[in-house]
């Protein structure tokens, strides 16, 4: 069994770096497929919905700035 | 800042390239899942596979949100920043069937439409012109858009001051979505859609997203059998599209040849 809130923190680790990145190449797209899938079958259920949807703001907050 | 613990035991599927971004990755404690992939999704514009599996994986984590994401459209009082991420998720859910069947039924178009004369942010305008562009993707929903005044509201945002060569592409693409419809191509262009197209062009042809949109458009009408020689007519129009075409040599944009050749004129 996966340890489900460190994966997904993890997975979104990773998207986030691949967004930051100042140019983004066919490897940042595959990558961003790649945890998208992942992330995509793993939220089925109203916990890990919640760990992704609100870590630590809520849904009413101002986009990031990066 | 302490890095986040990089857990290894978990998804074993996680590729080396993966592994590596992840102790990269430092940022990710003060953003939610959703910031973070809205973020995604704005770092990868014109990646259509990462947009359809975003708006599928949005709206798995956000999908029971549509009805309260409209309310805030309608709000007073709302906002730049929350008005622009409430409008980022609803252009990326639109992309989604069932998503786009929900804000429909919710009252989104009119919603929509309505946010398009709120002065809007150049990205909030993208935004929104892509939400109702992918809502137009659906024949089903053009009678809707019409009814709550999209094709005039979408011509003036070509020219509102907050509009971008972006806003202005997606705004482009779901007029011609509308145009499609033939029983609709004569109310696209009563609205004077030709001239604010061709100004749109005429701004800035070398963008390649929309030099496609602007000549889609243009062959839209041309498929409608609308008379393209009202179109060669229009003041700038030749020069803005031969400017399209050679600053874009190699895109889609030489392939569009819906005007009659300038020396028919």
């Amino acid at each position: 069994m996966i340890h489900t809130a460190s994966g997904v923190k993890n997975l979104l680790a990773a998207l986030n770096a691949a967004a930051d990145q100042e140019e983004h190449g066919e490897e940042d797209a595959d990558l961003v497929m790649r945890a998208t899938k992942v992330l995509g079958r793993v939220a089925r259920t109203g916990d890990i919905i919640r760990e992704i949807k609100v870590s630590s703001r809520s849904l009413h907050a101002p986009l990031s700035t990066h | 800042m302490a890095r986040p613990r990089i857990c290894t035991t978990t998804f074993a599927a996680c590729t080396p390239p993966l592994l590596t971004r992840m102790t990269h990755a430092h940022t990710w404690q003060a953003e939610n899942g959703v910031d973070i992939y809205l973020h995604v999704l704005d770092s990868f514009p014109d990646d259509d596979r990462i947009a359809r599996i975003g708006g599928k994986f949005l709206s798995r984590i956000t999908g029971d949100s549509i009805e309260e994401l409209i309310a805030i459209l309608r709000e007073k009082g709302v906002s730049a920043a929350q008005m622009e991420r409430t409008l980022a998720l609803l252009a990326s859910l639109a992309i989604e069937g069932k998503s786009m069947e929900d804000i429909v039924h919710n009252g989104g178009v009119q919603a929509l439409v309505d946010a398009l004369e709120l002065g809007l942010s150049g990205k909030a305008l993208e935004n929104t012109c892509k939400a109702i562009a992918r809502i137009a993707a659906n024949a089903r929903n053009i009678q809707a858009l019409v009814d709550a005044g999209a094709i005039g509201a979408l011509v003036t945002s070509l020219g509102s001051s907050g509009a971008t060569s972006d806003s202005k592409a997606q705004a482009i693409e779901a007029l011609c979505r509308i145009a499609a419809n033939s029983q609709y191509t004569e109310a696209v262009v009563a609205a004077g859609s030709i001239p604010a197209v061709v100004a749109a062009l005429a701004s800035d042809p070398s963008n390649a997203g929309l030099a496609a949109a602007c000549l889609k458009f243009f062959t839209t009408l041309q498929k409608n059998n609308f008379d393209m020689d009202t179109v060669a007519a229009t003041d700038g129009a030749i020069a803005a599209v031969v400017s399209a075409m050679a600053a874009n040599p190699s895109s889609q944009v030489s392939s569009h040849t819906s005007l009659p050749p300038p020396c028919s004129h």
